[in-house]
């Protein structure tokens, strides 16, 4: 009876904190997110929350109804175009990383994210060591059908043993991956400095380019994270590199 | 000044061969009166920063571990020559004491974010996301008490990517990336001690770019 007492002192503290509370008395919070790319900004804020690394690949989106332009300028020859996105709400997240299963909680916000798109699901997770990562699995093609699609980072690619900076092997792992996808993939935003000093060594022969990823920003012992985002209108990647938990898209 | 060192004393070294001195404390830098004491640089007097020396109240103790600039003068040096939307900076590290200055060579500056900045260049949508941490880089200081290049500013692709998307939004410009940067500098096995606060920017503009650090904004035309 004392324990219930307890719990529910801390429930009540909790629910004036703005928090939530589980059957079990342990505090929970909301995510909730409304944005171009609610997943990328929902998972950036589970890296941020948890501790984890979660990194994120936009699907290649195609579909007009997927698509949101923000060309105000008349005669403007860029048109502004950023995926449609919209809300997407996760109640009862843990509220210690403790308590929390990484695979099955980025899976709780792709579920909320196929909830408020029809429950169509267009993300999966894939684990890799000591990392997951947010794919796309589906997208609607410029007709509006459904396809399932192959994210970019499954690509093979071979690299030679060698040593070089980490800014070398991102570029080249970007050139292999435009000449063996077929689609664009430019090195985005990367911590300059830590990429121009730091060598790593690294070989491949046709392994998936992000396993070959993960591996060389391991071996760069930074902690490290990605974001590969589509430009619409250029119809091309842009690998973006950073410590994960981008305090800019954190979300309450 | 003499008046500045009153009722302090060393009370003696540690096993981790730092000393701890006991002394009074003032608003400004504080000091100890350690007379014929080493501390860490051969002269007998040491100047300490402030804020990682900190005591909660006068007659505490402190541990002297080691030198720390007091300042950090920044000067303009170029642009980065095979990256030219880098502005590089140099920095010297001074320091003065009754007896002269110090040698800092060898020691490693770091920089830490000291909060995470403002990006007014993103927008919800960007092809790439928000600046607003450092990433930690540290550098060697030379022989002469400097350091660099602290290298600020935008790869091209981002530059062509906002002035183009803004101008398409009709999004206001200049944007910046706005940074507080918060140096440390190596001491031995000891924690890092803070030295100097900067706020570092890297601005784009329809025509031009700039780079700015230590309240230098340095413009160059990029479109």
């Amino acid at each position: 009876m004392t324990l219930h007492v307890v719990r529910l002192t801390l429930c009540v503290l909790a629910l004036l904190l703005g928090l939530e509370c589980t059957a079990a008395g342990q505090k929970t919070t909301t995510l909730s997110v409304d944005a171009a790319r609610p997943v990328m900004n929902a998972v950036v804020t589970l890296e941020q929350r948890y501790g984890w690394i979660v990194t994120y690949e936009d699907p290649p989106y195609a579909y007009s109804e997927d698509l949101q332009d923000r060309t105000v300028v008349a005669g403007s020859k860029r048109r502004a175009l950023a995926p449609k996105g919209g809300r997407l709400e996760v109640l009862g997240l843990p509220g210690s990383s403790e308590s929390a299963d990484p695979a099955a909680l980025v899976n709780r916000v792709l579920d909320a994210h196929a909830a408020s798109h029809a429950g169509e699901r267009t993300f999966r997770v894939i684990r890799s060591s000591q990392m997951l990562h947010v794919v796309p699995m589906r997208l609607r093609d410029p007709e509006g059908e459904w396809k399932p699609i192959r994210p970019v980072l499954d690509a093979a690619v071979t690299i030679p043993q060698q040593s070089m900076t980490l800014q070398a092997f991102v570029d080249a792992l970007s050139q292999q991956l435009t000449s063996t996808t077929g689609v664009p993939v430019a090195t985005g935003v990367v911590p300059y400095h830590l990429f121009t000093e730091t060598k790593v060594t690294i070989a491949a022969s046709k392994e998936p380019a992000r396993d070959v990823l993960v591996r060389a920003l391991n071996a760069s012992g930074a902690r490290l994270s990605w974001l590969l985002l589509y430009d619409a209108f250029d119809r091309k990647y842009v690998l973006n590199i950073g410590p994960p938990g981008n305090p800019g898209l954190v979300v309450k | 000044m003499t008046s500045r060192f009153l009722q302090s004393r060393r009370s003696g070294r540690q096993n981790d061969g730092s000393w701890r001195l006991r002394g009074d404390h003032y608003a400004g830098h504080d000091y100890y009166d350690q007379s014929g004491y080493y501390c860490g640089f051969g002269g007998s007097w040491c100047w300490f920063n402030r804020d990682f020396f900190y005591l909660a109240q006068t007659n505490g103790y402190a541990n002297v571990w080691c030198t720390v600039p007091v300042n950090e003068v920044v000067s303009f040096r170029g642009w980065d020559l095979n990256w030219q939307t880098l502005a590089e900076f140099r920095q010297e590290l001074t320091f003065s004491s009754p007896f002269g200055g110090t040698n800092f060579g060898g020691r490693v500056a770091t920089e830490q974010t000291l909060s995470p900045g403002t990006d007014s260049c993103y927008f919800d949508g960007s092809t790439y996301p928000p600046q607003v941490t450092l990433t930690g880089s540290n550098w060697t200081v030379a022989g002469d008490n400097t350091w660099e290049p602290d290298q600020i500013g935008w790869d091209p692709i981002v530059i062509i990517y906002y002035q183009q998307e803004r101008a398409a939004r009709n999004l206001p410009m200049p944007c910046e990336s706005r940074i507080p940067q918060r140096m440390v500098i190596s001491c031995g096995a000891y924690p890092q001690p803070f030295y100097k606060d900067h706020s570092n920017a890297a601005i784009i503009d329809f025509t031009q770019i700039a780079g700015e650090k230590a309240g230098q904004r340095i413009w160059k035309n990029f479109q």
